[in-house]
Parts: C-alpha cells; structure tokens; sequence
C-alpha cells in the first residue's frame, strides 16, 4: 500500500473494484454489447463493469483525501486452516469418502482455535460427529455421499 | 369471506402430520441458533437446504422459514440472559432485558418477550393474509420495466439500511450483479465468465456462495473475538407478567407489532430497524421514560413484538413479486427454485395449498415456540453458554456436507471456501456482504426484465420513467439515496447503529 494512503480501508476496496471492474471488461471483452433495443450478452456486463472502475477511482481518491482506520490484522493462521480443511474436503470426498476426509476437516479447522488440544475427548467427538454424518446423510437421507471413496474399490 | 376460505386452506396443510413436524423442527433448530453464539440463520438455513430436497414443496418452505422466525426468538433469550444479543434484531432487547434479568425477573422479561412476539407473531400473520393477495392482484399488472424498478428499490433499500458506507454497499451491488452474470445467457445462450469450466454454465451456486459469506466467513471472523459466554444468573427466577404488567405491555406490543409489519416489508434489514424504531418510539411515549435503560418492562416487548413482525413481514415481497428483501429470503427463493415454483405473483394462484399453507405454519409455529420457550428454558440456558471452540468445527462440518449434496459438487466446495475468505477480507475492509447477496440473485433478472422492458419500447429508455409505476418507484429510490447521503440524516443513521 503506497504510503500517501490515508485511508486504507477506501484503498483495498478501490483495488477490489479495479481488479473486478478489469477483468469484468476484459473477460467479456467478445461478449456482443448491442444496443439498448437489442441488447446483448455484453450490454450489462460492459456498464457494470464500467461503474465499477468509476467506484475505483472514487475509492482511491477517497483513499489519499479522507482518513481512516487501518484494517487490522488478518487472522492469516484461521484462513488457512479453515479454507485449507474445507478445499481438502472438496477434494478428498469423492477420492476418500466421508470416513477419512470428515475428521480431517474437523481436525484442521478445530487447529485454527488456541483452545484446541489433541486428547482422548476430542478424538471421541471427532469419531462420533463422522458416524452422525454418515448416518444421517449417506443412510438416513440417501444422499451418495461415500463412506469409502474410489481410492478404497 | 375468500380469506377465511384461504387460512382454512392454509390450515389444513400446515396441521397434516409431516407438516406439523417439520413446522417443529424448524422452530426448534431456530430457537437453538438464536441462543447459540456466532451461528446465524442465513447459515443454517443453507446448510439444512439439502435435507429438503426429498419433502414436498410446501413442508421444506415450512421448515425453512421456521428457522428464520425461531431464531428471532432464541435472539432474545440470549440478550436477556447474558445480555448479548444472539440475532442483530435482539440488539435493543439486551437494553431492558438483561436489566430486568440482573433485577431477579429473568423469567418475567423471558414470558414478556415470548407473549410479545406470539402475539406480533399472530397479528402479522393475520397481515400477511390480508395484504399478500392485494399486493400479487397489483403485481400481475406489472410490465417488465415496474419489475425492473421494483429490484433496483430492492437493491437501494438494502444499501440505506446496510450498515457502514454508502459508496461501498453500492459497490458490493455492483460486484454482485457482476457475479450474477456468470454462466449461460438465457437470450443469446453465449457462456459468460465460465472460463470453460462446466460447473460454472448453469451460474454460481448461490447455497454454496451464502455458505462461504455467512458461514465459512463468519466463522473465520468470530475465531479472532472473543465469543465465550458466562452466566452469572445460576437459576432463571421470576415469575409470569402480572395484572399490572400486562397493561403496560399491552399497547407497547401492538404498536410494536404495528411498526414491525410495516418495516419488515422494506429490503434490507426490516426486523433490525423494526425493533429499533419501536423501542425508541415507546420511549418517547413512556410516562416514564426514565426507566428505560433500566429494566422497563415495555422496552422488552415493543422491540420483542416489533422484530417478530418485522420476520414475518418479509416474507411478503418474496412471496408476492419474487423480489427477496433479505439473504434468507434469497435462500427461500432458491428453496423454491430447487422444488420447480418459479417465485413471483403467480404462487399464489398456481400453489394455492403452499402458499396459505405457509402463512398459516407460521401462526402454528409461532403456537410452537411459546410452548417451547417458557418450559424448555433451562435447556436453552445451558446451550447459550456452549463454548465456540467447540462448536465451530460442527459448523464447519455441515458447511461442507451440506454444500456438497446440493450437487455432489467438489466444485460448490471450492467455492464455498474462496468465498469463506471473501466474505472475511470484506468485512475485514468494511463491506456489507449482504448487499452483494441479494445482487447476486436479482442480476440475471434485473438483465431480463430491463431487456425485455427496452424491447418493448424499442430502445427508449425513458419507458423507465413513462410507467407510471416504474417511476414512482424510482423517485422512492432516488429519495432513499438522497436522504442517506444528506449528512444530518446520515450521523443519525451511524448513532442508530452504534448503539
């Protein structure tokens, strides 16, 4: 962030804008735009997109004119083991199966607490929230859920 | 007499057995994410959509929206118990309500507000009966470009009562609609932003994009405060509202359930500002207003009745014109999309049994949740101080169990993860998520009315102002934004919520 920035806050929402606005445009670069009578695939996009560069600009003038709080710190630790366990799920359930990629998630997430500590009581839970899953989504709902994923036949 | 026909309609779908219990159910799951820390109804909501899919249409709606009125309830247990408000509705509540808990009438303030919200809850039914069919009869006169107006007051009005920055809940729509143009074209069948990933030519899975925002990022953001709770009160004492009690709370319920009625109908946050603005009106009516702040009986029920009806309002313009006013309506309206009924004027006349069905579980539910909460407190007490540590990772859990089955998708998972870190960056940077929710799922529609309102007239936009629907509409939306964005108005807007 350059250091003329008062706002920060301003900033960051100014370069969300510019990054979406951007590649709005440049994505649906091919998209026909069309007139107002016949509007095409592009039409919307196109002036979305362009509103959205105008917030850019507004937003970063507002960012060097205004001051404001700064962000704070990013709870980096959290994200990554959160998203980290949820990606994994995403690709583990259909390769692995619930019995595996459950405790993982719940194992990786419950690391991003500093309450959590790896003893004979969380195990347990861990155990028993896979079995009520199982129980309740592959067999009581019907859902095709794996229990073991393709790895396993 | 044709609305006595409809609710007796009504009541025989919602008293049928498999109704009744899922009617239960969801109230129950309500209450207990009402009083549960850092667990919102736009989460669970999505996360219980997939145990719908196999019921019929008219139990899944019921089920769903009790969750969304139980957790108006269960807000208010925790805000009188603990004095943290579990719903942003029960914010005020913590003002009166914990007071009186602090003065040994715990049990008082908790009868006061389970009676304020049952009766709101019986008015606002009764509301929604009367006005639903009059609003769709006018809604069936619309041409596209009134619908197109009608969303762009949608998306307005949830951005004047979004919390924070205009400028940047005005953004967040932007994006939002951006967002919504992912996938196929309906007119021209041209794949837009799909980036030749097949799972993206049918659009962004909005369950799995209302998980991320309001679930995976929510959790995120709670794991950096501090969310433990203790009790201090050990036994819920106090007993039920006297003779006297009951004539200081009996107007202050209807004006509050008055209030909530109106204000629930705007987009937005109508049960937020609904309880607000009756708590501040019964001040400014008290005889002594000097007990406010202080354990007065009426500040408990007016917001109480007032957020309850507020809830219910709601539901109108989803059920009406198919326009939601808030997530959780979004997610209705998804739930509905999910089980074949295009949301809009003509539920009521195609789906009759959903529709009245539907209004009426809420009266049954709301007959539910009195029954739950005065005898089942202690249960309730003990789920309110459930550390989060513990919790969370159950959250987490059914995210992806539940975002998954809606299309035995690893993709939604995916999605439900990046837009679990967006949803955190944003709020980190202070934007509204909420707004770009709601974007999300008007953008194609907006598209489509507006490009069918301009074909009409062939090209001339002014058909946006030659309606005389469609302008009116857009001078309350041009009247919103100019009153946020004067400044007095606005320091006013900033005190309402901070406090």
């Amino acid at each position: 962030m350059p250091s003329f920035v008062c706002n920060p806050k301003d900033f960051w929402m100014g370069l969300l804008y510019l990054v979406v606005g951007g590649a709005g445009l440049f994505y649906g670069r091919d998209y026909v735009i069309g007139s107002a009578a016949n509007m095409g695939p592009g039409f919307f996009p196109f002036y979305i997109s362009c509103l959205l560069l105008i917030f850019a600009v507004i937003s970063f003038v507002r960012s060097v004119t205004t001051t404001g709080e700064a962000v704070g710190p990013i709870a980096w630790k959290a994200i990554a083991l959160i998203t980290g366990g949820v990606l994994a799920f995403g690709f583990l359930i259909e390769r692995a199966g619930l019995a595996m990629t459950m405790p993982l998630l719940l194992v990786l997430g419950a690391l991003a607490s500093d309450r959590f500590s790896l003893e004979w009581r969380t195990a347990l839970g861990v155990i028993a929230f896979t079995l009520a899953c199982a129980a309740l989504f592959t067999y009581g709902l019907g859902l095709p859920i794996p229990i073991l994923g393709s790895w396993f036949r | 007499m044709d609305m006595l026909a409809n609710l007796g309609l009504g009541l025989v779908t919602a008293m049928t057995p498999l109704n009744l219990v899922y009617c239960f159910v969801g109230v129950f799951l309500g209450t207990a994410i009402g009083v549960l820390p850092g667990l919102g109804p736009v989460a669970t909501i999505a996360m219980l959509l997939p145990l719908t899919f196999g019921l019929p249409p008219e139990t899944s709606l019921i089920m769903l929206a009790g969750i969304f009125y139980g957790a108006q309830y269960g807000g208010s247990t925790t805000a009188i118990l603990v004095n943290l408000p579990g719903e942003t509705s029960s914010v005020v509540t913590t003002l009166d309500g914990y007071q009186m808990a602090r003065n040994g009438q715990a049990g008082k303030a908790l009868a006061t507000a389970a009676i304020g919200s049952f009766i709101a809850g019986t008015i606002a039914t009764l509301v929604i009966a009367l006005f639903a069919p009059f609003l769709a009869q006018v809604a069936f006169n619309f041409q596209p470009a009134d619908f197109f107006s009608l969303m762009v007051l949608g998306l307005i009005a949830s951005v004047v009562l979004a919390n924070g920055s205009l400028l940047h809940a005005l953004g967040m729509i932007l994006i939002g609609l951006l967002l919504g143009f992912v996938g196929t074209d309906i007119n021209s069948g041209v794949a837009r932003y799909t980036f030749d990933v097949p799972e993206l030519y049918d659009g962004l899975e909005f369950v799995a994009i209302a998980m991320g925002l309001f679930g995976i990022g929510e959790i995120i953001a709670n794991l950096e405060e501090k969310l433990d709770r203790s009790i201090s009160l050990k036994s819920v004492s106090g007993s039920l509202p006297t003779r006297e009690d009951w004539k200081r709370i009996f107007w202050p319920i209807l004006r509050g359930t008055g209030l909530g009625s109106i204000l629930g109908v705007l987009p937005g946050g109508g049960a937020n500002l609904a309880s607000f603005a009756a708590y501040a009106a019964e001040k400014k009516m008290s005889h002594h207003p000097e007990e406010f702040g202080k354990g007065a009986i009426e500040g408990v029920a007016a917001p109480e009745a007032a957020n309850n009806a507020g809830a219910q309002s709601a539901f109108i313009p989803m059920l009406t014109l198919g326009i939601p006013s808030n997530p959780v309506m979004a997610l209705m309206i998804g739930a509905m999309l999910i089980q074949g009924i295009q949301p809009g004027p003509t539920v009521m006349t195609d789906q009759p049994a959903l529709f009245w069905g539907l209004i009426v579980s809420m009266w049954v539910g709301n007959l539910f949740l009195i029954i739950l909460n005065l005898p089942l407190i202690g249960f309730w007490v003990k789920l309110v101080s459930m550390p989060y540590h513990l919790l969370y990772p159950i959250i987490l859990g059914f995210c992806a169990i539940g975002v998954f089955t809606v299309s035995n998708a690893s993709f939604d998972v995916y999605l439900m993860a990046l837009f679990g870190v967006a949803g955190y960056l944003l709020r980190k940077i202070g934007a509204e998520p909420a707004p770009m929710m709601l974007a999300l799922i008007l953008g194609s529609m907006m598209e489509e009315y507006l490009r069918r309102a301009l074909l009409l007239s062939r090209g001339d936009s002014t058909v946006l102002l030659t309606s005389p629907i469609s302008a009116g509409i857009l001078v309350i939306c041009v009247v919103l934004v100019a009153l946020v964005a004067l400044p007095a108005i606005r320091r006013g807007r900033d005190e309402t919520f901070a406090e």
